[in-house]
């Protein structure tokens, strides 16, 4: 080749790479186009640090200023979701699996252990009490894991977790910013996002028994049960995940999740004779062909709470409102959870949920309070048309509110009752509120009264527990433990 | 700071490079960029390079003003005493409190000591400078401030190659840029960008999946899945430590600096010893030059040669971390060269080609389960369970999904290891003497590939923010 045409093509090249490096400079001068707020991985985005002696002396300052420039550049997410088209070029994409495996527990046969399930309860947490640190242990190098993942973005994300919690929380000037949903590490603070299992039609958080967190979760509810004996009947719902109910046995044994049937048998023959077991497991199972879970989300739909809604009626002597006699309302485009959980594949993105919300018949009001205790009116099935993508699960009771309250003037009973809850609950209360004059709604991931007063000062006939299978972990019985 | 971050990208790299193309005191430029880049690790550590390279300049001069053979010896030793005194201090301190409270009654404390980055590099770099003015290779650098240049230079001061600087010495004083060196550190760096930020860190992703970290951790995996995410490892190390020479010789030739291979496709080595010539070859080199030839070599006889390859093992394994299972590693390195050396030299034929090729592999795929595991109980239940130990199941779901999501990124990413891509381009640019037209077609193809590449690796890197470097502990 004659070195004249070389050295253009050098020239070009040379001038390409510079090109490409002084746009990337000056974009990322473009202060006003740096996001300070990711949508998809809901958290605050690393923030610039102010310069000071000591952290630049030790290099702290200049990680954060490394992480604030990459955190922060400009296109941020439309760059992320690039980077989720490659992944597909890496193989053959149909099924997929994020995260990494969990060391779920053996799960006990109901028969082997005794037959005086208080009893029983004390001793097996007495001696799981160094096991359950362990438990706590395991949780952290999750985390770990995940922050590995993410560096130090990840710790970061931990730190302003509670800022964001702020800035998603309903507020009556803007209805969108009722977005009341999940960051990617933080399903129900402290349940972590473990390991996820993306088929061609959904994809599926996979459970991973603790024993641990089983035992002390019946201990708290055998508590609480004798706490309220003869004050209130305690139900106790435990919801199984879609995992449980789609995916079926094989395969479930081959990616290791453990079977929530057998994880319910077991709690369940941990709670005393106080506590009213509502089993709505298989119940749930035989409709498996419906629309009961998202696919998106690790959420249950409203149907798939209404059939668990069918055992606690049954559980409490009373006949369910049958689904045809609500009016039905439908959301499309729903994104959950699992999208960013699975770094925004676009095989959970193919497939977007359509809510579906049941409004109740007696009233569609409601009162909220939010974490900083300011109160709201709020319509229990609100509209969530206009709301973000991945913030439409929040259209049942308002999100996720440390305490709420529903007035059904129009119902037959004048019995009241308190839900304590995750978001599982949200998705079934709309249908409980024909059946009560009052509902009290209570998160105990936020909340911070005590539950026993509440009862006590409300005069609350019914105290109704309902949690999703990974609920039933350390943390969240902590939680329990503190407001009760 | 990292070469695949988006700072050095973005901020620091074009930064430093107009200051460079438009400056008159070329040097400066390059200390004061040095200077800013190695600070983003603390500037504390600053005063760790600065004293460490003040300590070789005093030491070079006196080695070098010495009248009589026992002062130079004695500037020497008395140098090089210092420079390994500090680089134990920071590093092995910890290591030797274990050791101690391990053999003895006595209980001492750990103390809290920060790695400074890139310490036993540019130590390393500093002996060998010592050494060379000893040994008349080269001469002794009168400014200080060209020492620090040689020590602390961006391109290689936190991760390699370990430069000499005999190598380099001229350079510094006198280098030309030409458009078709800085061609090809624009290929060299952007070849090397896209291993470790497309490669190496999805590598990295599946090796932690795949490999347990517990010893719980266990129970969840399968054979299958040990050996492939060990395999993921051994790439995944390759992958990482060679694109960081890579970038460190691209960014050298686009301001005119040669530095040598540091990594010649060790995996395509067909014994334990070639391996060790071809990994991590400035390594190799600075221990036979500094070390194995200095004590005697293999010219004392066998025993001594033995104890020799012994010394330089255990000090390689050491160098790596300090930790037990790095000393394993290098020592489990020594017997595999101490074997070749008494029996297997020089009998590879034809016919052994092959099956020489699978031992070097499959020897190099335990070792970096020496490598990986600090646990040397954890490293056994796995070593085990790659062979069936405690039940484990031959093949879980999450192994076959992670196989078949990411089996064409598998196939290239073990292609990438091998020499297929240069070979492929030695035959092009072969025909492109003779024809015009390919000459023409690949000239394009660069043109337009580098930079496709450079922007896909850093939507990778934005995709992936993991992003760690495993040659910088030590």
């Amino acid at each position: 080749m004659n070195y004249k045409r070389r050295y253009i093509y050098h020239g070009i090249k040379i001038l390409s790479f510079l090109v490409i490096l002084f746009v990337g400079m000056v974009l990322g001068a473009i202060f006003t186009l740096r996001p300070k707020y990711s949508e998809i991985e809901k958290r605050k985005l690393q923030e610039l640090p102010k310069p000071q002696l000591v952290e630049m002396w030790k290099g702290q300052y200049f990680s954060e200023l490394s992480t604030w420039y990459a955190d922060t550049y400009p296109f941020r997410e439309k760059l992320i979701e690039a980077n989720g088209m490659f992944d597909s070029l890496y193989g053959f994409q149909t099924e997929q699996i994020t995260g990494s495996a969990v060391v779920a527990d053996d799960i006990p046969e109901v028969g082997e252990s005794g037959d005086v399930p208080e009893d029983n309860v004390d001793s097996t947490t007495e001696v799981d009490d160094s096991q359950a640190t362990d438990e706590g242990e395991v949780g952290n190098q999750d985390n770990n894991q995940d922050s590995n993942q993410e560096t130090t973005q990840e710790e970061n994300e931990d730190n302003s977790q509670t800022d964001s919690n702020d800035e998603t929380e309903p507020s009556v000037d803007v209805t969108e910013n009722n977005e009341e949903t999940i960051s990617k590490n933080d399903i129900n603070n402290g349940q972590t996002f473990g390991s996820i299992y993306v088929t061609k039609e959904r994809a599926f958080s996979l459970y991973y028994f603790s024993l641990s967190a089983a035992n002390a979760y019946a201990k708290s509810i055998n508590k609480i049960a004798k706490d309220l004996d003869g004050v209130a009947n305690v139900y106790d719902l435990l919801a199984p995940t879609s995992v449980a109910i789609y995916l079926d046995d094989e395969k479930s044994k081959m990616i290791g999740t453990s079977d929530q049937k057998a994880a319910f048998e077991y709690i369940h023959s941990k709670l005393g004779n106080g506590v009213k077991v509502i089993d709505a497991f298989d119940h749930i199972k035989s409709h498996n062909k419906e629309y009961l879970y998202y696919r998106t989300d690790h959420h249950w739909t409203a149907l798939g709470a209404y059939y668990a809604y069918e055992k606690f009626c049954e559980s409490k002597g009373i006949t369910p409102n049958p689904l045809s006699s609500f009016e039905k309302r439908e959301y499309p485009g729903f994104l959950g959870s699992f999208y960013a959980a699975t770094d925004q594949l676009n095989a959970v993105k193919k497939n977007t949920d359509t809510i579906e919300a049941y409004v109740p018949k007696g009233t569609n009001t409601m009162t909220y309070t939010d974490k900083d205790g300011k109160e709201y009116k709020w319509p229990i099935v609100n509209d969530v048309s206009k709301y973000k993508d991945n913030a439409k699960y929040s259209t049942f009771v308002a999100g996720d509110n440390p305490y709420s309250v529903i007035t059904n003037e129009n119902s037959a009973s004048n019995e009241s009752c308190v839900v304590i809850k995750e978001s599982y609950g949200n998705a079934m209360i709309p249908f409980l509120v024909d059946h009560y004059k009052n509902i009290y709604i209570v998160d105990y991931r936020y909340y911070k009264g005590n539950i026993i007063n509440l009862v006590k000062k409300k005069k609350i006939n019914d105290v109704v527990f309902i949690n999703n299978a990974e609920a039933i972990n350390n943390t969240v019985v902590s939680l329990i433990d503190k407001i009760s | 700071m990292v070469f695949s971050s988006l700072i050095f990208l973005f901020l620091f790299l074009p930064l430093s490079l107009i200051a460079y193309y438009f400056s008159k005191n070329k040097n400066w430029v390059l200390l004061i960029s040095s200077m800013i880049f190695y600070s983003f690790g603390g500037i504390k550590f600053i005063y760790v390079i600065i004293g460490l390279t003040f300590i070789s300049y005093i030491g070079g001069l006196l080695v070098d003003s010495s009248k009589t053979n026992l002062t130079r010896r004695l500037s020497l030793v008395g140098t090089i005493s210092l420079q390994l005194i500090i680089l134990i201090l920071f590093k092995y301190t910890n290591f030797i409190i274990d050791i101690i409270n391990n053999i003895s009654n006595f209980d001492l404390r750990v103390v809290n000591i920060v790695l400074p980055i890139g310490i036993s590099f540019y130590t390393f770099q500093l002996i060998s400078y010592v050494v060379d003015v000893y040994r008349e290779d080269c001469e002794v650098q009168k400014s200080f401030a060209k020492l620090l240049l040689y020590s602390s230079l961006f391109h290689q001061c936190i991760a390699g190659p370990i430069v000499r600087y005999q190598d380099i010495a001229e350079q510094m004083e006198y280098r030309k840029v030409t458009a078709g060196m800085i061609n090809r550190g624009i290929n060299r760096f952007c070849i090397g960008l896209a291993k470790k930020a497309i490669l190496a860190n999805h590598l990295a992703s599946l090796a932690d999946t795949l490999l347990p970290t517990t010893m719980d951790g266990m129970k969840t995996s399968s054979v299958v899945g040990l050996w492939l995410g060990l395999a993921m490892y051994m790439l995944q190390i390759y992958m990482d430590f060679s694109a960081y020479s890579d970038m460190a010789i691209g960014l050298g030739l686009m301001v005119g600096f040669k530095y040598r291979e540091n990594f010649d496709y060790p995996y395509m080595s067909k014994s334990v010893s070639e391996f060790w010539r071809r990994w991590h070859i400035s390594l190799g080199s600075f221990f036979r030059d500094y070390v194995y030839i200095p004590m005697g070599g293999n010219q004392l006889g066998l025993g001594r040669t033995i104890l020799n390859l012994f010394i330089v093992w255990a000090l390689t394994g050491l160098w790596h971390g300090a930790a037990y299972n790095y000393l394993l590693w290098g020592l489990y390195f020594f017997i595999f060269i101490t074997i070749e050396k008494l029996f297997a030299s020089k009998r590879v034929g034809k016919r052994g080609k092959g099956i020489s090729h699978i031992y070097l592999l499959i020897v190099v795929l335990f070792g970096w389960l020496l490598f990986r595991y600090s646990d040397l109980n954890l490293m056994f239940g796995v070593l085990k369970g790659m062979f069936g130990a405690g039940d484990l199941p031959f093949m879980d779901l999450r192994t076959s999904l992670l196989l078949q999501n990411n089996v064409f990124f598998i196939m290239v990413a073990i292609v990438g290891s091998t020499a297929i891509v240069k070979l492929l381009d030695d035959i092009l640019s072969d025909l492109s003497n003779r024809y015009g037209w390919i000459a023409n077609v690949t000239m394009t193809f660069e043109v337009v590939a580098m930079p496709v590449i450079l922007i896909v690796s850093v939507i990778s890197l934005v995709g992936n923010s993991y992003n760690p470097f495993i040659y910088f502990q030590f």
